[in-house]
């Protein structure tokens, strides 16, 4: 990145905008001087053109003038005058009489005195030039005095002016326009001005383009590899692909990143081994503090890291040395302790067995001796205890043991006594339940009889009335039937008639037409057979009526016979079921009345065996109270033999912590 | 003039009884193989052998119902060539005569070849009756089969 915060302005532009602000600030100064210079000098050509015009008009307006003179014709001068002022470019005309002029023909037109400085100093017989502004108009002035001489321009003057030679006669002057001669010069400016501007873009443009390609492109391309470069991509190069700067630039750039990368490499190498030296000396040294000696430190070559190496192994050796014989030391003192250490802890957890056998006067002797005094004496105390415990312990067992079993047998015959007790109960109140219960069964069959027999009587009524029914219905049956046959012959006999309706109709048309064939004489008869036709329409229109009264009879009668058919039959059903209901309802009553009698023997039973049930109860419940107290009591003298077991149990869980010797062994 | 009315289901024709030989009613016919279906079947008509066209069947598509006011109309029609011939026109409820004035007589309203028994119309109470004219009726069937070729 390039800090452009630091930088001056100027260095913070880039090259083509450097080289193009030089290249127009040099056009500008350029185009400004040639400008100047060239308008400059054109104004003065111009100028000096307009001077030797306007002085030849003053030579032309006098040999005009001179002429006018020599052919006697000067009263009509002022025709010159207004000759000489009709040209546009001519602002002023004017003839200025002099002295000796004056002096032979008079003063002459007002606008032939001297007006101003200018014409006395012309009168003096100087030439006079000078540039005046009248307006916005630029114009240049000559005044040119005319001297009387023998040959003045090839005349003799000095043959009518009668004056001495030299003498200033007069002078012409004439004021000549600038404006043209301004327009051409400004013209002129503008001109080369817009024309060394083209140039110059097209220039420019030119000069951008050989630029771009010759070298802002390649420094950009160039720039890009450096920038890759210094993001660290070391194997990127520059294209070399011409003669130029940029392409020498670009090859000792590919010359120098081939160089560094290569003493990157050396470095990078020598590091990788110094790195593993000390890495080696690193894991000696960490094996030692860890307390391993073994490591062995080889490094090759020179220089001080191998010196360091060599001076490492020598110290290491010396520390492994000196280690070894303390680490024996402390060992042999280590086992004694162990030993009484182990004695006192089995001692501590109950163990009396434990032997110290270290010999010596040392603090350690000493000690084992002490502690193996100790023990034994323990173990003879705690030998007998023991012995004492197991037998109280025993005794007290085998007490409660019986209590127990006492115990359980008066609780198991609790539990009995008062199973007995709730089915005596609930013997006593269901016998009361079935007493009531078969009461009221008794009075239910009673009721059941009565009614029974006389459902029975009704149904026997029943059966009759049915019979008579079906009787009827079937009579009822045979009566529709015959309804139905006559209704058909009825039924034919209305066909008939239909088909006479008919023809009379059939034969009314035909007498129509044959009436009407026979023309006139038929007229009469066309009307018989209307009247016909007529009277066949109604006979038709009659007999439809009938015929439909006749089928709705038909179809009623046909229906009401089937109902019937279907009524007698429910009826007969009805009547068989009836009959068996009947019979059912005998065997029923006979049933019933043979109840009563063993209904009585029941409840007499009933009523013994409720009060043999209370009877037990009683007895039962005078059972209970006393087992109740038994039980009550055998708890008070087995919670005492729970007391005692407990002190002899804790007595010798107490002393079964220790272990002694077998007796006779010390 | 009176005219013979018959119902072809909800239509109703009108026949002129000057074109009307006799009316019958329904007789059994005698059928022949490969008939088109609005031939009926032949009848003895006094003597003489006279095709039956079912209307029905030529005008609705169907055969006449076989009932006492289903009759067959004897008429007599000119066809092909100018050849005279009686055909039976078989039609339902030909029962009434009726007289109509000439002048009732009015234009149907409709026209066209494929309209072919649609003529002059009459109004009643019940609506317009269409008058049709024997003839007519054999310009839409087969005629080669009804008259001999010349």
């Amino acid at each position: 990145m390039i800090a452009t915060n630091s930088m001056s302005f100027s260095s913070r532009l880039s090259l083509r905008v450097k080289v193009n602000l030089t290249i127009v600030s040099i056009f500008l100064l350029v185009l400004a001087l040639v400008t100047t210079f060239a308008v400059i000098h054109e104004r003065d050509r111009l100028m000096d053109f307009a001077e030797r015009q306007a002085t030849e008009m003053t030579t032309l307006y006098f040999d005009s003038l001179n002429t006018m003179m020599l052919t006697g014709t000067m009263d009509q001068r002022s025709i010159l005058r207004h000759k000489m002022l009709a040209r546009d470019e001519i602002i002023e005309a004017r003839v200025i009489r002099g002295q000796p002029v004056i002096g032979q023909y008079g003063p002459g037109y007002s606008d032939e005195v001297p007006l101003d400085d200018y014409d006395n100093e012309a009168l003096r017989g100087n030439q006079v030039t000078y540039i005046s502004t009248k307006g916005t108009q630029r114009m240049i002035t000559v005044i040119t005095p005319f001297k009387a001489t023998e040959s003045t321009r090839g005349v003799n003057c000095l043959q009518c002016h009668n004056v001495p030679s030299g003498s200033v006669n007069g002078a012409i002057r004439i004021s000549y326009s600038l404006s043209e001669i301004d327009a051409a010069v400004e013209e002129e400016l503008w001109t080369t001005l817009w024309t060394n501007l083209v140039l110059f873009l097209i220039g420019l443009l030119l000069i951008n383009a050989f630029l771009k390609a010759w070298i802002i492109t390649p420094l950009a391309e160039l720039g890009k590899v450096l920038t890759k470069r210094s993001q660290g991509d070391s194997e990127v190069r520059a294209k070399v692909d011409r003669a130029d700067e940029v392409g020498g630039l670009a090859d000792a750039f590919n010359t120098m990143a081939d160089n560094v990368n290569a003493g990157l490499e050396r470095e990078h190498n020598a590091a990788v081994e110094l790195q593993h030296k000390v890495d080696q000396l690193l894991e000696a040294v960490n094996k030692v503090a860890e307390g391993d000696f073994s490591a062995e430190i080889k490094l090759e070559g020179e220089g001080a890291i191998v010196d360091l190496g060599e001076s490492l192994q020598i110290m290491i050796s010396y520390i492994s040395l000196s280690t070894e014989q303390k680490k024996e030391e402390v060992e042999t003192l280590e086992r004694k302790v162990n030993q009484i250490l182990n004695v006192v802890t089995l001692a501590s957890a109950g163990d009396l067995t434990g032997v110290v056998d270290i010999e010596g006067d040392d603090a350690i002797g000493k000690l084992a001796k002490g502690v193996q005094g100790m023990v034994s004496s323990l173990n003879t105390l705690v030998a007998q205890v023991q012995r004492s415990g197991i037998q109280v312990t025993s005794s007290a067992t085998e007490i409660a043991a019986t209590a127990k079993q006492q115990e359980a047998s008066l609780a198991e015959q609790a539990a009995t006594t008062n199973e007995i007790t709730v089915t005596a109960t609930e013997i006593s109140a269901t016998t009361a339940e079935l007493t009531n219960t078969m009461d009221e069964v008794a009075k239910v069959a009673d009721r059941t009889r009565i009614s029974a027999a006389r459902g029975h009587e009704d149904l026997e009524h029943m059966e009759t009335t049915m019979q008579q029914i079906v009787e009827a219905a079937v009579s009822i049956a045979s009566k529709f039937e015959i309804l139905n046959e006559k209704a058909r012959n009825i039924n034919s006999v209305v066909t008939t008639i239909t088909k006479v309706a008919d023809q009379t109709n059939l034969l009314s048309l035909n007498a129509a037409i044959e009436a009407e064939k026979a023309g006139e004489y038929g007229l009469g008869f066309s009307v018989v057979a209307t009247e016909i036709r007529r009277l066949a329409d109604q006979t038709a229109v009659a007999t439809l009526d009938i015929d439909q009264m006749i089928k709705e009879m038909q179809t009623a009668v046909s229906s009401g016979v089937l109902s019937m058919e279907k009524f007698t039959d429910q009826v007969r059903r009805s009547s068989e079921d009836v009959n068996q209901v009947s019979s059912q309802l005998a065997v029923i009553i006979e049933d019933v009345q043979e109840f009563t009698p063993r209904f009585e023997n029941v409840q007499q039973g009933m009523h013994f065996q409720t009060q043999g049930a209370k009877q037990i109860k009683q007895a039962m419940v005078q059972l209970n109270e006393s087992a109740q107290q038994a039980v009550v009591s055998i708890r008070h003298s087995n919670s005492a033999i729970d007391s005692l077991n407990d002190a002899a149990q804790s007595l010798q869980s107490g002393v079964t912590k220790f272990r002694v010797n077998k007796p006779g062994q010390y | 003039m009176q005219y013979v009315k018959f119902n072809l289901d909800e239509f109703r024709y009108v026949l002129s009884i000057t074109d009307v030989i006799e009316i019958i009613p329904y007789v059994k016919l005698t059928s022949l193989p490969n008939l088109p279906d609005y031939l009926a079947g032949l009848f003895n008509y006094r003597g003489s052998s006279v095709p039956v066209i079912d209307l029905c069947s030529l005008f609705l598509k169907r055969p006449c119902n076989k009932k006492l006011s289903t009759r067959i109309i004897v008429v007599e029609v000119i066809g092909k060539n100018s050849v005279k011939k009686m055909v039976g026109l078989m039609v339902e409820k030909a029962t009434e005569i009726i007289k109509v004035e000439e002048d009732s007589f009015m234009d149907a309203g409709v026209y066209g070849d494929d309209l072919p028994y649609i003529g002059p119309v009459i109004a009643d109470s019940a609506g317009l009756i269409s008058r049709i004219h024997p003839s007519e009726i054999f310009l839409q069937i087969d005629n080669e089969i009804l008259f001999p070729a010349a």
